[in-house]
């Protein structure tokens, strides 16, 4: 049995994601007024949901030889459920339309709810990080 | 992903806003300058916004440094303050002393109205960033309770 002593691969993924998305957020609102600035984003949701719920097919493992398809393999296990920092980059959204001439489409109002969002994540998985590593203080001390 | 990078961004923000605040203000109290140093009349000054990864050596360094650490934010810088060169408006003055034949004065092109719009939407911009920096900060302080 092997029971990894901190064991919240994921959680501590999407702290990063979300402190990654606060700084997209923060250049946003700072470009408010640039021209031709098109907004950030990370995209860790989508990850995150698709490494979670493995929806995809995979592959039979039954050699070494094999060629992985999708498989959980270990590394990826190792890492959160194949979340990799690699997956926290900045895109750029040239979607949403701009009422601006300057072709700047950052709105505003947007920008301020996604921050007040995002702090209110970010708060609440310290929070499940904190209680995780409380669980562990009271197992150490047996429960007292 | 630095630590301060999102408060960084933030605070580039604060300081265009405030240098385009104090262009605004240099505008308005020199709507009626009809004498200026270089000759002539006050010409309207507004700032030009770019995002600080516009040049080739930042997107390099950006890019390269993003394939270690992820990209980091890079905030706004203000480019440059360029005069705006709309011609000046004629005013009908003969008793002024710089009034030409005609009692034409050339006078700034300087519109107070637009001028105050401006301000309030820089003043509205500061405020945004002041509220991104603010969250920054909360997060930062969570982070550093974790495990106590």
């Amino acid at each position: 049995m092997s029971i990894k002593l901190f064991n919240n691969p994921i959680l501590e993924r999407a702290l990063d994601a979300s402190w990654v998305r606060n700084e997209a957020i923060s250049d946003n609102i700072a470009n408010i007024d640039t021209p031709g600035y098109k907004r950030k984003d990370v995209n860790f949701d989508d990850y995150l949901k698709a490494a979670m719920n493995k929806d995809t097919i995979s592959g039979l493992v039954s050699d070494p030889r094999h060629i992985k398809i999708n498989g959980t393999s270990d590394d990826s296990e190792s890492n959160g459920s194949g979340v990799s920092g690699s997956n926290m980059k900045f895109t750029t959204d040239y979607s949403s339309t701009s009422m601006r001439m300057d072709g700047n489409n950052v709105d505003v109002d947007t920008e301020m709810a996604e921050l007040a969002k995002n702090q209110i994540l970010y708060d609440a998985y310290s929070t499940l990080i904190n209680k995780d590593y409380g669980m562990l203080r009271s197992a150490i001390r047996e429960g007292r | 992903m630095g630590v301060f990078s999102a408060i960084n961004a933030s605070a580039s923000g604060l300081t265009a806003q405030r240098l385009r605040m104090d262009t605004i203000s240099e505008n308005i109290a020199n709507a009626n300058t009809t004498r200026t140093k270089t000759g002539g009349p006050y010409r309207r000054k507004t700032v030009v916004f770019e995002g600080s990864n516009d040049s080739f050596a930042s997107v390099l360094n950006t890019e390269s440094r993003s394939l270690v650490n992820g990209d980091g934010a890079s905030g706004v810088k203000v480019a440059k303050i360029v005069e705006d060169l709309t011609p000046f408006k004629k005013i009908y003055d003969p008793t002024n002393p710089d009034a030409d034949e005609d009692g034409n004065v050339s006078s700034p092109n300087v519109d107070v109205l637009t001028e105050m719009v401006n301000m309030i939407s820089a003043t509205r911009s500061y405020e945004a960033n002041v509220t991104a920096l603010n969250a920054s900060k909360g997060m930062a302080i969570k982070a550093l309770e974790i495990g106590k």
